[in-house]
C-alpha cells in the first residue's frame, strides 16, 4: 500500500531522512507504524540540489530491490544533501499478479516536466476505468506511460490538466489540476458503477513547491471480503522547523515555528515518538510554497 | 485514600466498596518539585490521582517548541489515556511543587476491567467522562481561537437526516477491527442510511444515544458562518456522538455524512439497559469507546496545535 516522504527546505543529508530515524522511510519497508503491510515492491526518489547542474531537473533513482539492502543507495545517501526530495517505497498485494518492475516504481515524472508525483493507495476497478481516462490525457503524455500502475495514470491526468506543464507552477495551479484530475476519476468511477473505497494520497514536488493530498474516494464503502488493506483513512503527517537532525538524542526539526524554513510531509512520522508531528486532515491538501526566503504552508479543503 | 480524592468531581459516582477496592489496587506515588512524572512519547504505564501538590502538562509542537496545556491540582487525575488506549503518552508532565497521590497501573486495571470488576467499570466510566470533557474544552478553544486557514473551510451541507434501512447488521459489523469483540452490539441497534451531505446531528442538539458507522464516513466540524471547519472524520467502526454521550452535555459539533453511509443507531435507553445487564462483551464495547475518546482528544489537540503552529509559521516576523 506504499509509503511516501517529501521534504522541502534547507539542504539535509539524505541519510537522515531515508535511514537514520527509528521509523525512517526505509525502516517502514518492514516496520511501518500506521500500515500493517510490508512495502517490498520497489523504491524510488527524485531529489533536487541547487548546487548541481540544471538544478530544476532532479536526481532520480529507482530500483525494484528492497532498498534496505541497497549498498549503492546507502553510500549515496551518506553524501547527498538535497533541498527537496520526493521518495517512495512500494507496497503491493502479496501475489504474482502484481507487476514488480522499474516502470512501476514511483515517483513518476515525464520527460521535460518539472513536476514529480508519488501515490499511496489504489483505485478500485482501475483496469476497467483506464480506457475512459485516456480521453483526458494529452497524447504527448499518454505516449510516455510505461508502467501498469493506476498511479502513473493519475500523474498523467494531473499534468494534462496544467495549462503549462513544462513550467514551474504555483501550488494553486497544481492544486487546481489535482482537483480536475480527481473530478475526472470521480466521474469515470460513477460511469462504471465503482463505489469501493479508493485511496489517492498523493505528493507532488518540483523542487520549489510541494503539494500533498490526503484523499479517499467513497471512504469507508466496501463489501465484506472486498476490502484491500485497511478500514482506516490512509494517514499523512507533516512537521516543520529548521535543521532536521539528531538533537538532544532525538531526530527532529528545531528552531520553533516562527523560525522554520523546512517542511517534511510523510505517510507517517519518521520517528516512533511523533510529538512534534501533526496530521494533514482527511479530504484535504497541504500546500507549501516559497515566499521570498521563507516558506508558507496552507491547508485546503478538497471536495470532489 | 484521603477525602480530597473521595470528594473529587472527576471521580464522582464511586460507592464506599468501590473506593476501598480501588485503594487496594492502587500504589502510592510521589514526585519532587521540578521532576518529570512522564514524558510525551513514553509508553503508557499508569493513571495518577493527585492528593497534594501540583503538576504542569506541556505538549510539544512542530519546530520542537513546548506549549503549556494545563495544571493538575489535588483531586484531579492525569495520565488517563494510559488506561483507555495503548498509544504513547501525549504530553509531558512535571511537578510544579512536591506532589503525591496514588497510581493505578494499566495492566492491573485492564485485567480487572475484563472481569467486569465493579470499581474498574466505575473508574472506566469516570475516565471516559473526563476525556470527553477535555475534548469538549479543546473544541471550545478551537471555536474561540478561530485560527483556521480560510481555504480549509468547506461547504456546509444540510441534506436529509438518516432514514431506516434494511441489511445484515451482524455481517456489516464483523469486518470492523476497531470494535474488537464487541460485535454483540449488532443485535441492539437500528440500521439507518444517510446520503452524502445529510445532517446526522446539529450542534447543541440533545442526543439520543450514539451512532456507530458501519459503512461510509461522517464529518464533524465547527460551523463558521456559511462554511464548516472539519475537525473529525469518523469511518467504519467509529462512534458518532461519543463526547456528548460520555459527558451528558449533548452534541458539540455539526455532524454530516461525508459519504453515503450506513449507521447503527444505539438509543440511550438501549445503552442504559446494556450497562445494567452487563453482557460479556460490554468491556469490549467500553474499550472501543475509550480508545476512540482518546483518539478524538488527541485529534482535537492536534487540530488546535496545527492551527496555532501554522499561524506562527506563516506569520513569522509579522505582528499577529
Amino acid at each position: 500500500m506504499c509509503r511516501i516522504l517529501s521534504y522541502l527546505g534547507s539542504p539535509v543529508l539524505l541519510e537522515n531522512l531515508l535511514y537514520a530515524p527509528d521509523s525512517s522511510l526505509l525502516n517502514q519497508t518492514i516496520g511501518a507504524q500506521m500500515l500493517h503491510m510490508l512495502n517490498l515492491a520497489g523504491f524510488g526518489m527524485a531529489a533536487w540540489d541547487e548546487g548541481t547542474r540544471d538544478p530544476h531537473t532532479p536526481f532520480r533513482y529507482r530500483t525494484t530491490q528492497v532498498a534496505l539492502f541497497d549498498r549503492n543507495l546507502k553510500a549515496l545517501a551518506a553524501k547527498l544533501q538535497p533541498s527537496a526530495l520526493l521518495a517512495h517505497i512500494r507496497g503491493v498485494p502479496y501475489n504474482s499478479a502484481v507487476q514488480v518492475n522499474d516502470q512501476n516504481c514511483h515517483p513518476f515524472r515525464f520527460e521535460g516536466l518539472p513536476l514529480s508525483m508519488a501515490h499511496n493507495g489504489d483505485l478500485a476497478g482501475f483496469r476497467d476505468m483506464r480506457f475512459d481516462l485516456a480521453a483526458y490525457i494529452r497524447p504527448e503524455f499518454a505516449r510516455q506511460i510505461q508502467g501498469s500502475t493506476d498511479s502513473e495514470w493519475i500523474y498523467a491526468l494531473v499534468v494534462s490538466a496544467l495549462a503549462d506543464p513544462a513550467a514551474i507552477n504555483e501550488p494553486d495551479a497544481i492544486l487546481a489540476a489535482i482537483r480536475r484530475a480527481l473530478g475526472i476519476l470521480r466521474e469515470v468511477r460513477a460511469r462504471h458503477g465503482i463505489t469501493r473505497s479508493s485511496s489517492a494520497n498523493l505528493m507532488f514536488c518540483d523542487g520549489v513547491n510541494l503539494v500533498a493530498v490526503r484523499f479517499t474516494f467513497d471512504f469507508g464503502r466496501f463489501d465484506a471480503g472486498q476490502l484491500q488493506g485497511t478500514t482506516e483513512y490512509l494517514s499523512m503527517w507533516y512537521t516543520f522547523g529548521r535543521d532536521y537532525g539528531l538533537h538532544d538524542g532525538e531526530w527532529k526539526l528545531t528552531g520553533g515555528a516562527a523560525g522554520a524554513d523546512s517542511v517534511i510531509v510523510a505517510s507517517e512520522p519518521l520517528t516512533r515518538d511523533f510529538a512534534t508531528w501533526i496530521e494533514v486532515p482527511e479530504y484535504s491538501a497541504l500546500l507549501v510554497r516559497r515566499e521570498g526566503l521563507r516558506r508558507r504552508a496552507e491547508i485546503h479543503a478538497l471536495e470532489v | 485514600m484521603g477525602d480530597v480524592l473521595r470528594n473529587a468531581p472527576q471521580l464522582a459516582g464511586f460507592d464506599t466498596d468501590e473506593w476501598n477496592a480501588l485503594s487496594v489496587h492502587a500504589a502510592a506515588f510521589a514526585v519532587a518539585e521540578g521532576e518529570t512524572l512522564f514524558r510525551q512519547g513514553d509508553a503508557p504505564g499508569a493513571l495518577y490521582l493527585v492528593e497534594r501538590g501540583a503538576l504542569e502538562i506541556t505538549t510539544r509542537l512542530p519546530g520542537d517548541e513546548a506549549a503549556v496545556m494545563s495544571a493538575i491540582r489535588p483531586g484531579e487525575m492525569v495520565g488517563e489515556f494510559a488506561l483507555l488506549d495503548d498509544g504513547p503518552r501525549s504530553a509531558h508532565v512535571r511537578a510544579l511543587e512536591d506532589t503525591a497521590g496514588i497510581a493505578v497501573s494499566r495492566g492491573r486495571f485492564l485485567a480487572l476491567l475484563a472481569d467486569r470488576t465493579p470499581w474498574a467499570m466505575r473508574l472506566g466510566m469516570a475516565l471516559r467522562r473526563l476525556v470527553a470533557s477535555r475534548t469538549r474544552a479543546t473544541l471550545g478553544r478551537i471555536v474561540a481561537e478561530g485560527m483556521f486557514d480560510p481555504g480549509a473551510l468547506r461547504q456546509l451541507h444540510a441534506g436529509p437526516k438518516p432514514v431506516a434501512a434494511k441489511g445484515d447488521v451482524a455481517a456489516l459489523l464483523r469486518s470492523l477491527p476497531r470494535l474488537g469483540d464487541a460485535d454483540g452490539v449488532s443485535a441492539h441497534g437500528h440500521l439507518h442510511s444517510v446520503a452524502a451531505g445529510g445532517t446526522v446531528a446539529e450542534p447543541g442538539e440533545a442526543q439520543d444515544g450514539l451512532h456507530l458507522v458501519l459503512r461510509g464516513a461522517v464529518r464533524a466540524g465547527v460551523v463558521r458562518g456559511a462554511m464548516q471547519e472539519q475537525v473529525f472524520v469518523f469511518g467504519p467502526g467509529c462512534f458518532v456522538g461519543l463526547t456528548g454521550h460520555s459527558d451528558g452535555r449533548g452534541q458539540p459539533l455539526l455532524v454530516t455524512a461525508a459519504e453515503d453511509s450506513l449507521l447503527l443507531h444505539l438509543p440511550k435507553v438501549t445503552l442504559a439497559k446494556l450497562e445494567r445487564e452487563r453482557p460479556p462483551w460490554l468491556p469490549a464495547l467500553h474499550a472501543a469507546m475509550g480508545r476512540q475518546l482518546v483518539q478524538d482528544q488527541r485529534k482535537a489537540n492536534r487540530h488546535l496545535g496545527r492551527s496555532l503552529a501554522l499561524t506562527r509559521f506563516n506569520h513569522a516576523g509579522e505582528s499577529i
